[in-house]
């Protein structure tokens, strides 16, 4: 369980069988199994949300009430040919549509992430965290669907195959939504790299 | 916009796998470079504070037990048995509220109250009013509110066929004539009916007992200056009862299975015969847990009955010889029919006989000039 949790980028989910002892386990409301699966998970989920959230403090509560979610709901789920990662997913892309239908009634100004830190950061610390605010700016102007495929493809370095069973669709389907979100990605991330240019004072250069 | 890229989706995607296999290759393609900056940016991780957080809140909710919704999600008979338990639970509802609202037309069973004419009555009549389940009338004697109209000419008011039916009439805004009001004794005070009586015809008003019209007056009678049943008693609404009494208990009359309280001082109770065809406007008011039909005016539509306003002596014109009239009543032809030979107790009146020709006089007392006039008795 801790070693998941060590290295949470690079969690390798479990042998089939072994998950679904586990799954089996939390739905009885086994303490140490819903710990595992959340361990397991947590992280992925987070930066699921995170990338399709504004704010990260949101993220992290959304991630809350996803696991929430999975706890009050794992009693019903049955195993149907799709991975436990994806029901997963699901229940995270049903918050963050709560999350944007809350956020339409009541309007909140957003809070970038870069106000959250007083202390000053190293530069390359700030570039990198440019970087990440830029490309999270970027995939919001997205479909979610496309969102979730660029996510799970690029940030969670899942195959054309695992991405397919993921989100539900065909490998084709998957790979023509991958072209055309990459398009669209570049389209804003060249304009905004344009915006950044002039800022700069970079001219017509 | 970027340039178009020149890549089939196929082909960017094997160009990708390979950029995932490679993150650090340079690319010069719009779309991978896109793609690899995704690959190569440092994601957001949850923080070890936040992580700890939401476990413990995670571990917290399993450890406490499934809520009922949980169960109810978990269990399908659970689940069935609800809805059933729900549906049933809802139809218990709609049928207690409509039996309440039916009860409000309904009257209790006999059982709950004193078997009394007034509760016969007032069962029978409103079957469509709400009789609330309290205690009954306390005594019959101490009830209603009375008062007489006696008319001279009441019989040729109504016809007599109109008395074969009870003949209901809900209140008018017409004022009674005059008359009606000054003949009302003095010690039975009428109710101050906003909305008094007038007959109707008798084509328009027939109707069966179980039809009878109730309206509820638009404006209160004064119940300060009125002896009621008792004193949460307030008139509901009024009616006009027209029929032969089928019965005379004490004060009380009965028409058509309705009993209908006259007022006990009342002269005119007194010359009431069974059989006799009768006019009632009454009122109904309620009184504690019953309904109670309260006489206002009675007018005896077969035969001619007559009340001295001064003394409250009654006549009661039988047309037999042998009940001669007052001085104070009129005679309508009696001394004509009577007096000129004909026996006790015969009428004296053929058939087709009047008894007053046209022109006579033979209805002041003092005056018998006129007999023989006109009449073929003589």
């Amino acid at each position: 369980m801790l070693l998941w949790f060590s290295v949470p980028i690079t969690q390798e989910t479990p042998p089939v069988t072994e998950l679904q002892g586990v799954i089996q386990r939390a739905q009885k409301r086994d303490q140490a199994a819903v710990g595992e699966l959340y361990e397991l998970y947590a992280q992925r989920i987070y930066r699921y949300v995170a990338f399709r959230i504004p704010t990260l403090a949101d993220a992290e509560d959304i991630t809350g009430n996803v696991f929430l979610k999975m706890l009050e709901s794992l009693p019903t789920y049955r195993e149907q040919g799709v991975p436990f990662e994806a029901w997963l997913y699901r229940i995270a892309a049903a918050k963050i549509a709560d999350f944007y239908r809350r956020q339409r009634r009541r309007p909140q100004v957003e809070l970038t992430d870069t106000l959250r830190h007083d202390d000053p950061l190293p530069e390359e610390a700030v570039e990198d965290h440019q970087e990440l605010e830029m490309l999270r700016a970027a995939l919001r102007g997205l479909t979610e669907e496309q969102q979730s495929i660029l996510i799970l493809r690029f940030i969670e370095h899942k195959s054309h195959q695992d991405v397919a069973l993921l989100v539900g669709k065909s490998v084709s389907a998957v790979k023509s939504i991958q072209h055309r979100a990459l398009t669209e990605l570049a389209s804003r991330l060249g304009s905004k790299e344009k915006a950044r240019h002039y800022l700069r004072g970079g001219g017509n250069d | 916009m970027t340039n178009p890229t020149a890549f089939t989706p196929d082909e960017l995607a094997d160009r990708l796998n390979n950029l995932l296999e490679n993150p650090q290759q340079p690319v010069a393609d719009p779309l991978l470079q896109a793609a690899s900056r995704l690959i190569n940016v440092r994601p957001p991780e949850l923080s070890a504070a936040a992580f700890a957080r939401i476990q413990q809140q995670l571990l917290d909710a399993a450890a406490q037990p499934p809520s009922f919704t949980t169960r109810l999600r978990q269990s399908p008979v659970l689940l069935i048995t609800v809805i059933l338990i729900s549906i049933a639970a809802v139809i218990v509802m709609l049928v207690l509220i409509f039996s309440v609202l039916q009860n409000r037309d309904v009257v209790l069973p006999a059982t709950s109250l004193p078997e009394t004419p007034i509760v016969t009555a007032a069962n029978q009549m409103l079957s469509g009013t709400a009789v609330p389940s309290e205690t009954a009338l306390p005594t019959v004697s101490s009830s209603p509110i009375l008062s007489v109209t006696p008319r001279a000419t009441a019989t040729a008011v109504l016809p007599s066929a109109t008395a074969t039916q009870p003949i209901l009439a809900a209140a008018t805004s017409t004022p009674l004539p005059p008359t009606v009001t000054q003949l009302l004794p003095s010690a039975t005070p009428m109710p101050a009916l906003a909305e008094p009586f007038t007959p109707i015809p008798a084509t328009s008003i027939h109707a069966s007992a179980t039809s009878i019209v109730v309206n509820t007056p638009s404006s209160q009678t004064d119940q300060s200056a009125t002896p009621t049943a008792t004193r949460t008693a307030a008139p509901l609404t009024t009616l006009v009862i027209e029929g032969k009494i089928e019965s005379i208990n004490l004060n009380e009359i009965v028409i058509f299975g309705m009993t209908i309280l006259l007022d006990p001082s009342n002269p005119l109770l007194a010359s009431l015969r069974v059989g006799d065809e009768v006019r009632i406007e009454a009122v109904v008011v309620r009184s504690g847990g019953l309904i109670v039909m309260s006489a206002v005016t009675v007018q005896v539509t077969s035969v001619a009955v007559f009340v001295d306003e001064a003394t409250g002596a009654v006549f009661r014109d039988d047309s037999d010889c042998s009940n001669p009239p007052p001085a104070w009543a009129p005679a309508n032809g009696w001394r004509a029919r009577c007096e000129s030979g004909a026996a006790p107790g015969n009428s004296g009146n053929a058939p087709g006989n009047s008894g007053n020709a046209p022109g006579q006089s033979g209805d002041n007392p003092s005056n018998s000039g006129g007999m023989g006039m006109g009449n073929n008795d003589d």
